[in-house]
């Protein structure tokens, strides 16, 4: 599992790769924090394409992730999520709590 | 879906073996204090899994979460003794994660038992998941209305409620130290 964060304007995404669960929270964190800082971000993408699976911590951090967020002024918006990733956030009600962009 | 789910329940009412008797691989792997303390345990599983579905496989990952919730449960709240409720609260979650991590290093005693297996179910193939803990176990009683769509809001409650919607059916046993999982591939 990792993470990488990428700058276009005033977007920011973190990809997500692998197995999204409580192992990277330290690393997502600190990922979103620096974004949180960051005045000329205004919007982060969560791009879950690259991931094999999420558990139900992963929906505790992103939970966590949209509180704080709201609190920054930011917004976030969830992306590309693959099938089973997609079957998580579906059956926790996700939808209504997160944008979830899908590519056409 | 429907006479699969009474093909299912008819075999859980059964004797064990005749729900064990028919599948052609079983895997089990003990996991004693050492091991649950340098091994990172759902990924040792997660590779095992791999190689009978491959990770393209749709089965692999609802498999994969199922195991990895399993596994955690009975590793946090068997094992490691954490209460749940430090999750709440703004700082919660982060306060649960280094307990964990306190509890983890300081651990001297415990194992965790896991069997993972393939079963027939009205011709359809399945995974059976069975997980046993040394630890206390808990009163499950109260576990038997957790719904999702109400564990999703507060900090805790959402593993369990994510296995019961993956798995075909989710039963405890024992003194609660005992979980076994049915996942229908279909």
């Amino acid at each position: 599992m990792s993470l990488e964060t990428q700058i276009q304007d005033n977007v920011a995404s973190i990809v997500m790769k692998g197995r999204f669960d409580f192992q990277i929270h330290k690393e997502f964190k600190e990922a979103y924090t620096r974004l949180f800082e960051n005045a000329a971000v205004q919007q982060i993408k969560i791009e879950m394409s690259k991931l094999e699976f999420m558990d139900s911590s992963a929906l505790g951090m992103l939970m966590l992730l949209n509180e704080r967020a709201k609190t920054a002024n930011k917004t976030i918006s969830l992306a590309n999520p693959s099938q089973v990733v997609n079957q998580v956030l579906e059956m926790a009600n996700f939808n209504r709590l997160f944008t979830i962009t899908k590519k056409a | 879906m429907v006479n699969n789910q009474e093909a299912l329940s008819r075999q859980l009412s059964g004797s064990s073996d005749a729900a064990n008797s028919s599948g052609n691989w079983r895997i089990a792997i003990h996991l004693g204090a050492d091991e649950l303390k340098c091994l990172d345990a759902i990924t040792v599983v997660s590779k095992t899994i791999g190689k009978i579905y491959t990770t393209a496989d749709v089965h692999f990952s609802p498999l994969c979460v199922i195991l990895n919730e399993l596994l955690n449960n009975a590793l946090d709240h068997g094992i490691l003794r954490l209460d749940s409720s430090i999750k709440q609260g703004s700082d919660g979650f982060e306060d649960y994660l280094h307990q964990r991590e306190h509890a983890l290093q300081t651990l001297t005693a415990g194992s965790i038992d896991f069997e993972i297996e393939n079963v027939m179910t009205d011709g359809r193939c399945g995974v059976k998941i069975h997980i046993v803990d040394s630890g206390n176990g808990f009163d499950y009683s109260a576990l038997q209305n957790t719904s999702l769509e109400k564990a999703v809001l507060g900090q805790h409650g959402r593993g369990i409620a994510l296995v019961k919607r993956m798995a075909h059916k989710l039963i405890f046993s024992g003194k609660g130290n005992e979980a076994t999982a049915y996942y229908v591939c279909e």
